[in-house]
């Protein structure tokens, strides 16, 4: 009796165990669309990637450089300046949006990216404060949320600097993301 | 008329011949067995001797085919932050030249290449390749006529080439090696074993972040030796 109840016990927790690993699974998200690419390597107009702009601070706060490799190459913002880049025009469907960014920040600055989207109610900044460590390093942030973004495209990208030191930008890109079979994951 | 046979004449009685065989009378040879000379006491029987060591090759030329396995760099982990996924595991090939300037210690240099990639959802790939030159010092030892165990040391340089967004930057790097070598003799002229060792084969200071690349690390192979 005592062998049967015991069994019976292994093999819930054997279903218990798969259901949470498919759940785990499930809960990886994947991209389904590239809503947005920016990685600095392309055309540069006056020295800087073209179609960005300062809307505030010097030309010497804001410039191109090389990173890790000479392939490799990033936006540079030194001291407090602000800057603003080409949008995109695929549609966000929403609701599961991700800004990733590859950066890094000297100690003593701060970054924060404003994604302006436009939808049929007008044009409004999305902010989020991207944490850019010393290092360089990979930082994702979910962006709008409650479905606040479906059917908008981005307009534009802000970049915001602030603090005496400088950050570099190497990587920015919008993901609308979607997770396996609907489920909601926590 | 029937004529009747003659009777056969008695045989006449005759000295013995003991070189013929014995006809008993009535002229029917017996069948026996001959008689069998003494055998002389065989002396007792003696291993062969063992064959002469095959003689030590003049030069022996290698061919080396590996699989390395460098450590996790710190320009591998900021590839990771850029979006790069790489596989940390080297085709490596080398092709060497070694004289037993004495018995027990071959001298030499070998050349090699290597490379890996690391690959991006939204860039080609971006590749190292590495080619190397190194000095050579062998110790070897023959375990009977089929085994040879050796220890090699080897120095030198290596180029280290890499590309990144058809952008290529290279850079010369010191080399050295130790390696552990089985080979197993096929003739006189052929060997073959495993290998088994460490690379140091590192691009340090790479960028003004100070990263670095790792290229080397441990390996394991085989070699295929011809010697003359």
């Amino acid at each position: 009796m005592s062998h049967l109840r015991s069994t019976r016990w292994r093999g819930r927790a054997l279903w218990l165990g798969l259901g949470a690993l498919v759940a785990g699974y499930a809960c990886e998200p994947t991209v389904v669309t590239r809503a947005y690419l920016q990685d600095f390597e392309g055309e540069r107009c006056d020295g800087a990637p073209c179609g960005w702009e300062r809307s505030t601070g010097t030309p010497e706060q804001a410039t191109w450089v090389e990173t890790i490799h000479p392939g490799e190459h990033a936006l540079r913002l030194s001291g407090i300046v602000s800057v603003r880049g080409p949008g995109s025009d695929v549609v966000l469907v929403g609701p599961d949006v991700i800004l990733q960014m590859t950066a890094r920040c000297d100690p003593g600055s701060n970054l924060a990216v404003d994604v302006i989207v436009v939808d049929e109610l007008g044009t409004r900044p999305l902010r989020v404060d991207p944490i850019a460590a010393d290092a360089w390093s990979l930082t994702s942030v979910t962006l709008g949320g409650g479905g606040d973004i479906s059917n908008s495209r981005i307009a534009a990208i802000a970049l915001i600097k602030t603090g005496s030191t400088s950050c570099e930008i190497g990587e920015i890109w919008v993901d609308e993301v979607g997770f396996g079979n609907g489920l909601t994951c926590s | 008329m029937i004529i009747a046979p003659a009777d056969p004449a008695p045989p006449t009685p005759t000295t013995i011949d003991p070189n013929r065989p014995h006809v008993p009378p009535g002229g029917v040879p017996t069948v026996g067995l001959p008689e069998q000379a003494p055998t002389p006491r065989q002396p007792l029987r003696q291993e062969p001797p063992p064959p002469p060591p095959l003689p030590t090759p003049s030069y022996s030329v290698e061919l080396q085919l590996r699989s390395a396995f460098p450590v996790e760099s710190s320009f591998d982990q900021v590839m990771s932050e850029f979006g790069y996924d790489g596989v940390r595991i080297e085709p490596v090939g080398y092709v060497g030249v070694a004289v037993p300037t004495l018995e027990w210690l071959w001298l030499g240099a070998r050349y090699g290449m290597r490379g890996r990639n690391w690959t991006h959802p939204d860039r080609p790939s971006a590749v190292v390749a590495a080619g190397d030159l190194l000095g050579t010092a062998q110790v070897r030892f023959a375990l009977g006529r089929v085994v040879e165990l050796g220890v090699l040391f080897g120095g030198g340089a290596g180029v280290v080439v890499l590309q990144l967004n058809g952008i290529s930057a290279d850079q010369v790097v010191p080399r050295f090696l130790i390696e552990g070598t089985v080979a197993f003799r096929i003739g006189a002229n052929f060997a073959f074993g495993p290998r088994i060792g460490w690379d140091y084969f590192q691009w340090e200071g790479m960028n003004r972040y100070g990263h670095g690349l790792d290229i080397g690390g441990p390996f394991v192979g085989i070699g295929l030796e011809g010697r003359e």
